[in-house]
């Protein structure tokens, strides 16, 4: 589940200019981590054209951020720039869903 | 202060989340849970992973054992057991999957079983039992040793049970032919009217009967472990610990005669060596006899036969008539001076020499003896020529 997307684009049809903030929650070297970074990257390469920050926080060193976000497990990805933030969970090998929660699709269900 | 209340909205955003986190987890794509200022790892896939390594290992090792394995429930059905539990109890292994322990054990036992399940689930302790009788699919009934122990699901609600098991049928017999073994000697030991004791080099009792306690007026365990020297004088351990020095030097057995300076009783010590499983001898029995009464009924029939040697004696010297005394085997061993002055006094008169005469009249003695005739002995005058002569 998501929360639905504040900007709504059609699949495909880019970023239209705005710069996604990303947080990705991690903890240590641990393989969903690992995964979730590789797979956050490769989709915002693919979709995002350069429009992205990505901020990777491990909790091992912040968790005061991961408590700030109400963050209670990790992987965690919190799409800041929405409103409200969008946070979804797991290690983001799910592209569609990923696309669906940075409003790129028409999301999942 | 209170917390504004949330919106529905909100609430649904909470909800999604809520729902999110549980997918996450059900799809293992979590490392870590952020919870009360911690991050506890969850290394789900490595644990499960440690979980089957350690699962595969010991389904090797129970596969490999001689010993039984088995999981039984709470009822007592088998539900897990290792190939070692097909040989001892002669099943196959589709034979064995669910069946009840009753089923292969008489009644008796089955409530043994059942005894010791109801311990272990009461106390929730192991425990270990060595007298349970099994019965083989063929009828042959063996003796098994084996551990229970409680298994309990997550929650720590007992499950059933499991345990170790091996056939100690062959130890159980051999201790029973031991223990049977021991008896028969304890009993002859006990039975027999000599003292029996054992000693270890240094001449310290291991064991005595209770004929040779009583001797002692003291228990076995206030003997035990105490040495010869305690109870004998100085001289008398010295001699016994020569005797056993040469049983454990030369390894026979020996025996002498002993005369006990604490009840003044002669005694026959028969000193044997043990061997151990080694074949070094570790310890000597010693046998005494008790000879005292044969002792003072030799002494009495010697002191006996003496005085009446004497009598004979006297008989002998002083009695005026012949005398020939024969064995009972009617061997002549004396004469006196008078039958020997009778037959110097005869022979010449009767043409005899010295040596006829005596002969034809231990002849004719012996002859009465046999047929109980004791009429007067005559002897007619010899023919001998040269007797004549002289």
């Amino acid at each position: 589940m998501r929360q639905p997307a504040q900007r709504t684009k059609k699949e495909g049809s880019g970023t239209q200019g705005k710069t996604y903030m990303l947080r990705l929650f991690v903890v240590g070297d641990e393989s969903n981590s690992k995964q979730a970074r590789e797979n956050l990257v490769k989709i915002c390469e693919e979709h995002l054209k350069g429009d992205y920050k990505i901020e990777v926080v491990d909790v091992l060193n912040d968790f005061e951020a991961a408590l700030k976000s109400n963050i209670l497990l990790t992987p965690a990805l919190v799409v800041v720039s929405a409103s409200p933030p969008v946070t979804i969970f797991g290690n983001l090998s799910d592209t569609e869903k990923v696309l669906s929660a940075l409003g790129l699709t028409g999301g999942k269900s | 202060m209170r917390s504004k209340k949330p919106t529905y909205q909100e609430l649904k955003a909470k909800l999604a989340e809520a729902e999110e986190i549980i997918a996450a987890l059900r799809r293992e794509e979590v490392d870590a849970v952020v919870v009360n200022h911690h991050v506890v790892l969850l290394r789900l896939k490595d644990a499960e992973e440690a979980l089957r390594e350690s699962e595969k290992r010991y389904r090797t090792i129970l596969k490999s054992i001689e010993e039984s394995y088995y999981e039984v429930d709470l009822a007592g059905n088998l539900t897990f057991f290792n190939d070692s539990t097909c040989g001892i109890l002669g099943y196959t292994r589709d034979e064995l999957v669910g069946i009840n322990n009753r089923q292969f054990m008489d009644q008796e036992n089955a409530e043994k079983v059942y005894q010791t399940f109801n311990k272990v689930y009461t106390t929730g302790k192991p425990v270990k039992a060595s007298d349970w009788e099994i019965m083989r699919k063929d009828g042959t009934r063996r003796f098994v040793e084996t551990s229970v122990s409680l298994i309990k699901d997550a929650g720590g609600q007992p499950t059933g049970f499991r345990g170790i098991g091996r056939d100690i049928t062959e130890r159980k017999q051999a201790e029973e032919t031991l223990r049977e073994s021991e008896e028969r000697y304890r009993s002859l030991v006990e039975s027999t009217e000599d003292s029996i004791y054992l000693v270890d080099r240094e001449c310290r009792y291991l064991f005595m009967n209770i004929k040779h306690l009583l001797r002692f007026s003291l228990t076995l365990d206030e003997v035990t472990g105490r040495s010869y020297g305690e109870f004998h004088s100085k001289k008398e351990t010295n001699e016994f610990a020569k005797r056993v020095n040469e049983v454990f030097e030369t390894a026979r057995s020996l025996s002498y005669e002993y005369k006990s300076e604490r009840d003044g009783g002669y005694y026959i010590r028969t000193l044997s060596p043990v061997k151990g499983a080694d074949g070094e001898i570790i310890t000597v029995t010693v046998d005494s006899k008790d000879i005292t009464e044969r002792k003072q009924a030799e002494a009495a029939r010697l002191k006996a036969e003496k005085h009446f040697r004497k009598v004979i004696e006297n008989i002998f010297k002083f009695v005026p008539e012949g005398l020939l005394a024969f064995t009972e085997r009617l061997e002549l061993f004396r004469t006196n001076k008078a039958f020997q002055g009778i037959v110097k006094k005869y022979s010449a008169k009767l043409h005899y020499t010295g040596e006829e005469l005596t002969e034809i009249l231990i002849e004719q003695v012996k002859n009465r003896i046999v047929n109980k005739d004791y009429s007067e002995i005559r002897i007619s005058k010899s023919n001998n020529e040269e007797a004549k002569d002289r």
